[in-house]
């Protein structure tokens, strides 16, 4: 066997380690027998007829919430990772890797915090930040903001100052430059960043189930987690297979649209 | 075309003077460089032209105006960088527009303008790619056309050709000079570069640690350099320890050679002030006006402690027991010398000169 066997072998077996799950859970939504058993006793498409209109509204949310909490990372993210790439002040150093930090401690460690903070913001003020959209957004934004800031850092490494001098040196304005300039030049960095955000939000359970919950605010991942507690039945496979399928051709849009080093770096 | 002119410019960091009481004047149209090694303030100087360091103190005017506060979008200077700083996102002909549409000049007096700077540089066929896809050398000719598209005051290059190999510098220096030309632009040129500095330039200001030691034309500043540091800089030059013996006139002295066998030599012409008799100073002479032999009146014997070929030429190093190395030109059909060959050293009065010793 060569080396090229070898390698071919490997991708082989981590193709089926990564992909076999996601089949195995949208074969399972086309079973007509018992949920768990597998090859499937007949197929039928019951299970998507069958789909909860809670988890429609759970999807809905789940979308505004990763829409939303990779909206506000890039907002937040791209002037600090500017401020922390650029800026001369003492503990530059400290409070960028202080920024990173919160992608070291659990999630869940997040979660239990961010709840014991919304319920004393609540005793001060009497303003419910728990249970809302808004509340999940903001946790999200724990991890959100690290992966804009580190990807824009990174981004701005390759960054020629230069470029912005000719600009404002051909008569642009400081903030002209940076519309034009800075920022289409760093899209990149700014794309992968915000999808990771975005994915890393559509994706989290224990942060929206701390920080959401009630009627408006539960996402997709706990709505699922909810119901594979108590109900396992088909139609969770269906949501599964639906937010795969949609997942799938995000993604292959992203790609088309922004190049496929959108997940693997900035080009340049 | 405007002229631009620096007055009493100065620039500190902290205790540290990295600029000091610069004058310069730029005529409309007039190529000036700024030449020195690295760290004289060469750099400083443009970047403070260009709008991007502010002077500590002094003035900068282009056209007249007073631009030493106005920030540097609102200045009108083509900048040219070593690192060409085009815009990756941007084609070649997107880039050379980018300042006309900052400056909101209209669609169609936009394309015309940039279609007659690509022809400038010649680049027509290269308008739709992106600067990633061009050699060195057409990256710097597109960072040459956006800066005179824009018709800016004064025309700013920051070693523009410090990336490029020999061969393409070669090529660049004359295409940077042959637009200049054409477009009559007041240009500021920065570079560590004699070569380039000397051809390019209808002026040269030679700057170190920071001030400015002599303004004046190439050939000036090659024939009648103002010190030692110009003399040195500029191509190379055989210095000599000497001490004047007689002084026939302000420009005609008798001096004798600290080493050398304390040879006593003729030397007419002195382009930094007087010497008086027994005062201790530098003699000067290229080694284009040095031969091997005794047919001019002043020698100096030694042997060959070098020999190094440049193709065109020889360049013989003759050394002195006690002296400094000294250098002769031998050319093609002449003798060549041998190394450790004892030979005497020959020039011309009338082609040497008296400098005052470093301080």
């Amino acid at each position: 066997m060569t080396n090229r066997h070898i390698l071919t072998a490997i991708l082989i077996a981590a193709l089926i380690f990564l992909l076999a799950p996601i089949v195995v859970v949208m074969v399972a939504s086309f079973n007509g027998g018992a949920v768990m058993s597998f090859p499937p006793a007949f197929l039928t498409t019951r299970w998507y007829h069958e789909i909860k209109p809670i988890f429609y509204q759970a999807i809905w949310v789940s979308l505004l919430v990763a829409t939303g909490s990779a909206t506000f990372s890039v907002l937040i993210g791209v002037p600090a990772a500017l401020a922390l790439c650029r800026g001369r002040f003492p503990g530059r150093d400290l409070l960028s890797s202080l920024c990173l930090s919160p992608l070291m401690v659990p999630t869940l460690v997040t979660g239990v915090a961010l709840y014991q903070c919304s319920l004393v913001f609540w005793d001060f003020t009497g303003i419910t930040i728990g249970g809302t959209l808004f509340g999940i957004i903001l946790g999200h934004l724990t991890f959100g903001l690290p992966f804009v800031i580190r990807a824009v850092i990174a981004g701005h490494a390759r960054f020629d100052r230069a470029l912005e001098e000719a600009a404002q040196n051909l008569g642009a304005s400081p903030l002209k430059t940076f519309r034009l300039i800075t920022i289409p030049i760093l899209r990149p960095s700014i794309a992968s960043g915000a999808a990771f955000a975005f994915t890393m939000s559509f994706d989290d359970v224990p942060i929206a189930l701390f920080m959401g919950g009630g009627d408006g605010a539960t996402t997709l991942p706990v709505q699922i987690y909810t119901n594979v507690q108590y109900d396992l039945s088909g139609d969770v496979m269906a949501v599964a297979s639906l937010v795969v399928v949609v997942s799938l051709v995000v993604i292959t849009l992203l790609n088309r649209l922004a190049g496929s080093d959108l997940f693997f770096g900035a080009k340049q | 075309m405007s002229d631009v002119v620096l007055e009493k410019i100065e620039k500190t960091y902290g205790n540290v003077a990295a600029v000091r009481q610069v004058d310069i004047d730029i005529r409309p149209g007039e190529f000036v460089t700024l030449l020195g090694p690295s760290g004289c303030g060469k750099t400083t100087c443009l970047r403070m032209v260009a709008g991007f360091v502010a002077p500590t103190s002094g003035r900068i005017l282009m056209g007249g105006h007073d631009v030493t506060m106005l920030p540097a979008h609102r200045r009108n200077a083509g900048m040219v960088f070593q690192s060409y700083a085009l815009f990756p996102h941007q084609t070649v002909a997107e880039n050379i527009a980018f300042g006309l549409k900052v400056r909101r000049v209209g669609r169609h007096e936009r394309d015309q303008r940039t279609a007659e700077a690509l022809r400038l540089v010649r680049l027509e066929q290269f308008a739709d790619r992106y600067p990633s896809q061009l050699s060195g050398g057409q990256k710097q000719r597109v960072a040459l056309a956006r800066a005179v598209v824009i018709r800016p005051d004064v025309l700013l290059l920051d070693e523009p050709l410090g990336a490029l190999d020999l061969k393409l510098r070669e090529e660049l220096q004359a295409e940077i000079k042959r637009v200049q030309a054409t477009l009559n632009m007041t240009t500021l040129f920065v570079t560590h570069d004699q070569g380039e500095a000397l051809s390019m330039s209808d002026r040269i200001a030679v700057m170190r640690d920071g001030a400015i030691v002599q303004v004046a034309s190439p050939n000036t500043l090659y024939e009648r350099p103002n010190s030692s540091f110009v003399a040195n800089f500029i191509g190379k030059t055989n210095l000599i320890e000497v001490q004047v013996v007689a002084k026939a006139s302000a420009a005609s002295y008798t001096v004798k050679a600290d080493h050398e066998g304390g040879a006593v030599l003729e030397a007419t012409g002195c382009y930094d002030g007087d010497f008086a008799v027994g005062e201790r100073c530098l003699l000067a002479t290229r080694p284009e006006h040095v031969r091997l032999g005794t047919h001019h009146a002043n020698r100096i014997g030694g042997s060959v402690s070098n020999l190094n070929y440049l193709g065109n030429l020889w360049q013989v190093e003759v050394e002195d027991k006690h002296g400094v190395p000294l250098y002769a030109f031998v050319y093609p059909g002449e003798n060549i010398p041998t190394r450790g060959e004892v030979v005497q050293m020959s020039w011309e009065p009338a082609r040497c000169f008296l400098l005052k010793s470093e301080r």
